[in-house]
Parts: structure tokens; C-alpha cells; sequence
């Protein structure tokens, strides 16, 4: 049975979240704050990494205030047929009018 | 946007495309939950790809219900017109018997006595000049001896020409009023019953053919309904929701105007009683546990991840539901993601899942 698992999320900067880095490895998780702090931020994080989320719905540019620019890494475990791949996903967002287009887009697996 | 593959020599590809390749483009479940039945049919089909849409089948089996509706009302229709103009039984007999009834006569032309009258008009003609002749001669026998030689001219003539009998022409007449007149009336009387009835044979057999057209039509419209019916019982035969969710089943029942009776996921409340499967009904822990295996069957082979929000509002049941059936399928294809608030800054606590309820518990308690 293939298994796609969250492994890591890794956000800087990106709307109201300055720095968060935390190991999942593939259990389930609690994430909390304060209204405000961000929660929300980083379901769309994931979500928008698990392309539920199309850049298109995305309203706002999500780069914190102050801030030249946010970045995004999210790392996936895929196990499928007994091997492990670990693919990570990591964005780069840039002010921009047009952020859409400012967004470099990279993984490796 | 671009994506650059590593393991690939730097090869560039479509980002999404790519990334779909590698953990598919997973499917968010949790809508399910707020969904009437309607709506659960409908997005269980969409994120199943199903490929009749209930949306379509509703309207098409409507359409041909409504189709059907006004053909019957026209048979019915033309059935009463068939009875109306049904030939006699005899006349039917002698159509298929012996081909009477088929063709129209032609009706013979009407006898003429405009000759006899002209004659009539002769004689009597003739006779008033004779009357007129007649006083003359008695003028001149009164009035002038002298005219005796005129009046024996007139004697003579008198003698030579007399009197037209016009009795016979009168005897015809009166012989034809009563026989060929009468005949033909009669004659005519028979013709016009008799094409009448040609006409009647017509007509019902034109109405026949449209009678038969009309039931074919029928039996069609039924077969597209058996069709459109039969195309949705196979888009849904994937869905056998109780194979991976036993607690659930997903109920389709429609009747034969086409509208639904009872459609969407229902839940198992024990002794196979349902209740429609949303938040308002079942609580929140059990929707979660269900929708998490719904998930894992959908989103096999995919990142299958259940996000709660407000954790902090829900209740002692729900919370141990939901941590009981993480600690119990450690193995199964899924993450919880738990939105919680506290008064602290954004952060992340990992649930062991060997030991998921117990460590929560302590998250709780230590906050």
C-alpha cells in the first residue's frame, strides 16, 4: 500500500508567521497559537504544497509586512512498494503585483 | 513557475503536473460532514469521478418522465378518437373479407326532365293560341256574316289542327316524379352511406398507425429511463461505502417520476437504524473517524491528511474518539492535523501514535 505522509514543515515569513520548523514524520499533530498567530497560514501552507489549493484562489500576497520575501519547505514521505522517497517541495514568494508570477516553485526528490 | 528535478540532471517540467505524479492530488473529505444527502451524492461522485453526474440524471429522467406523461395523455387521446369512429362489426367483416369499402364510388348523373318540360311548355302554348283562335272565330261568326268565307277558313282550320293531349305528357311526369326520381334518391342514399363508411375505415386506420407510432415511442422513452437508471446504478456501484466504513452506507433511492427519496450517507446507530450522517446528527468525533476512513479509501496512494479545527471546543467524547481510533490504526494511510487555540505563539506538537491518547492527555493537561 502506497503511503504519502507529512514529514517536516519549514515556514519563514510567510503572513503572520516569522519562523516555524517542525518534524512531523508522519504522526499525527496539534498545531496551536493565539488568534492570529498564524494557524491558518499553515494548513494553507500544506494544503497549497498537497495542491489543494491552486495558486489562483489565493487572494493575498503572503509575505509577513517587513519582510523581502517568504519562503516555504515542505518535505513528504512517499513509501510505496517497500522503498521511501523523501520530496521536498519549497516555494519562494516575491513581492510582486503579480505575485503569481514571482513564485519559484522547486522540489527534489 | 517552474520545477527543477534534481535526481533528473535539472530536466524543467510543469510543477503541478510533476508534483501530482509524486503525491497525487489529494481530496478533502471533510465538506462531507455539512452536506445534505443531495450534496454527499453529488461530491462522493465528483471525488470518485463517477461518470454520471446525479445533477444530469435527475434532470434527463425527469425530462422523459414529463415526455412520457404527454404521449400517454396522447394515446389516451387518440384512443377515444379510435372508439369514436369504430366501423360496425359487419362493416369491418366485409373490409377484411371481401375488400369492400375501399374505394370511393362515382355517383351516376341525375336524371334530366328539363326535355319534357320543354315539351310541356310547347303544348301549352300551343293550346293558348288555340283559345285565342277559338274567340276569334266566335267574334267573327257574331259580329260579320260577310266574313263567312273566313270563318269557314277557320272552321277548316279548326278542323285541321286540333287540340294537343298533353294528359300523357302530364301521366310522365307524374310517372317519373314517382319512380326514377324515387330511385335515385335512394340510389344516392345508399352511395353517400356507403362512402361515408369508406371514409370512416380511412380514418381509422390513419388514427391506427398513429396509435401504433405512438406506443413505440413509448416503449423508447421507457427504455432511455431504464438506461439513464441503469448508467447511474454503475457510476455508483464503486461507491460501496460500507466496505471501508462500515458504520456508514450510502443510500440512492429514487422512484419513478425520477424524484430522489432518500440519497446520501447515513449512519449506523445500531439494529440497522440510520440517521442522516452530518454534525447535526452524529457527533463530531464519530463524522471525524468516519470521514477518516472514508479518506483513506478515496485518497489511496495520496498525502490523506483530516484537518479539526477548534479542538478546544469539542467535547470529552469526541476527543477520545478521535484520538482512540488514531491510536488504534497506526497503520493506516492518514494524519490527523488538530487546530487548536492556545495563548501561546504558533506552534506544532507531535502525537506519538503508538500511544496517541495518553500523550494528548498530557498536552492538554501541561497547557
Amino acid at each position: 500500500m502506497a503511503k504519502v505522509n507529512l514529514k517536516k514543515v519549514e515556514i519563514t515569513n510567510y503572513k503572520g508567521i516569522s519562523k516555524l520548523s517542525e518534524e512531523m514524520d508522519g504522526n499525527h499533530f496539534i498545531f496551536f497559537g493565539h488568534n492570529g498567530a498564524g494557524k491558518t497560514s499553515l494548513m494553507e501552507v500544506i494544503n497549497r504544497s498537497a495542491l489543494r489549493i491552486k495558486p489562483e484562489d489565493m487572494a493575498n500576497m503572503p509575505i509577513k509586512i517587513g519582510a523581502k520575501n517568504a519562503q516555504t519547505g515542505i518535505i513528504y514521505t512517499v513509501e510505496k512498494d517497500g522503498e521511501t522517497t523523501e520530496i521536498l517541495v519549497d516555494t519562494v514568494y516575491r513581492p510582486s503585483p503579480f505575485w503569481c508570477g514571482n513564485e519559484d516553485y522547486r522540489f527534489k526528490e | 513557475m517552474r520545477i527543477i528535478d534534481l535526481k533528473n540532471n535539472g530536466e524543467l517540467k510543469p510543477t503541478m503536473e510533476r508534483l501530482s505524479q509524486l503525491i497525487g492530488e489529494s481530496k478533502d473529505v471533510s465538506p462531507l460532514m455539512d452536506m445534505d444527502g443531495k450534496e454527499q451524492f453529488k461530491y462522493l461522485l465528483k471525488l470518485l469521478g463517477g461518470n454520471v453526474s446525479a445533477d444530469n440524471f435527475e434532470r434527463e429522467y425527469k425530462d422523459k418522465y414529463t415526455e412520457r406523461r404527454l404521449i400517454n395523455k396522447s394515446i389516451a387521446t387518440a384512443q377515444l378518437e379510435l372508439d369514436k369512429i369504430q366501423p360496425p362489426i359487419e362493416v369491418m367483416t366485409d373490409f377484411r373479407a371481401k375488400g369492400t369499402y375501399v374505394d370511393k364510388k362515382e355517383l351516376p348523373s341525375a336524371p334530366d326532365k328539363s326535355e319534357l318540360i320543354t315539351k310541356l311548355s310547347v303544348g301549352e302554348k300551343h293550346n293558348l293560341q288555340y283559345d285565342n283562335a277559338e274567340n276569334g272565330v266566335k267574334d267573327i261568326e257574331r259580329q260579320i256574316a260577310e266574313l263567312q268565307a273566313r270563318l269557314e277558313t277557320g272552321k277548316k282550320w279548326l278542323k285541321d289542327n286540333p287540340k294537343v293531349d298533353v294528359s300523357g305528357i302530364k301521366a310522365e311526369i307524374a310517372e317519373f316524379e314517382t319512380t326514377t326520381q324515387k330511385d335515385y334518391e335512394v340510389k344516392k342514399a345508399e352511395i353517400e352511406q356507403y362512402n361515408a363508411t369508406v371514409d370512416s375505415i380511412v380514418t381509422y386506420l390513419q388514427k391506427k398507425r398513429e396509435f401504433t407510432a405512438k406506443e413505440a415511442e413509448k416503449e423508447a422513452i421507457q427504455k432511455d429511463m431504464d438506461i439513464l437508471k441503469a448508467n447511474l446504478q454503475a457510476a455508483i456501484s464503486g461507491l460501496k461505502v460500507e466496505d471501508f466504513a462500515p458504520e456508514l452506507k450510502l443510500f440512492n433511492e429514487i422512484d419513478e417520476e425520477g424524484n430522489v427519496s432518500k440519497q446520501g450517507l447515513y449512519y449506523n446507530i445500531g439494529d440497522d437504524n440510520y440517521l442522516p450522517f452530518n454534525r447535526r446528527q452524529i457527533s463530531y468525533g464519530k463524522c471525524i473517524v468516519a470521514l477518516a476512513k472514508i479518506s483513506s479509501f478515496i485518497n489511496y496512494g495520496k498525502l490523506n491528511m483530516i484537518h479539526i479545527p477548534a479542538w478546544e471546543s469539542l467535547d470529552d467524547n469526541s476527543r477520545s474518539e478521535i484520538m482512540d481510533f488514531a491510536e488504534n490504526n497506526p497503520d493506516l494511510n492518514i494524519q490527523f492535523a488538530i487546530e487548536e487555540v492556545r495563548q501561546k505563539p504558533i506552534g506544532i506538537k507531535v502525537i506519538d501514535s503508538s500511544n496517541a491518547k495518553t500523550k494528548s492527555n498530557e498536552d492538554n493537561e501541561n497547557d
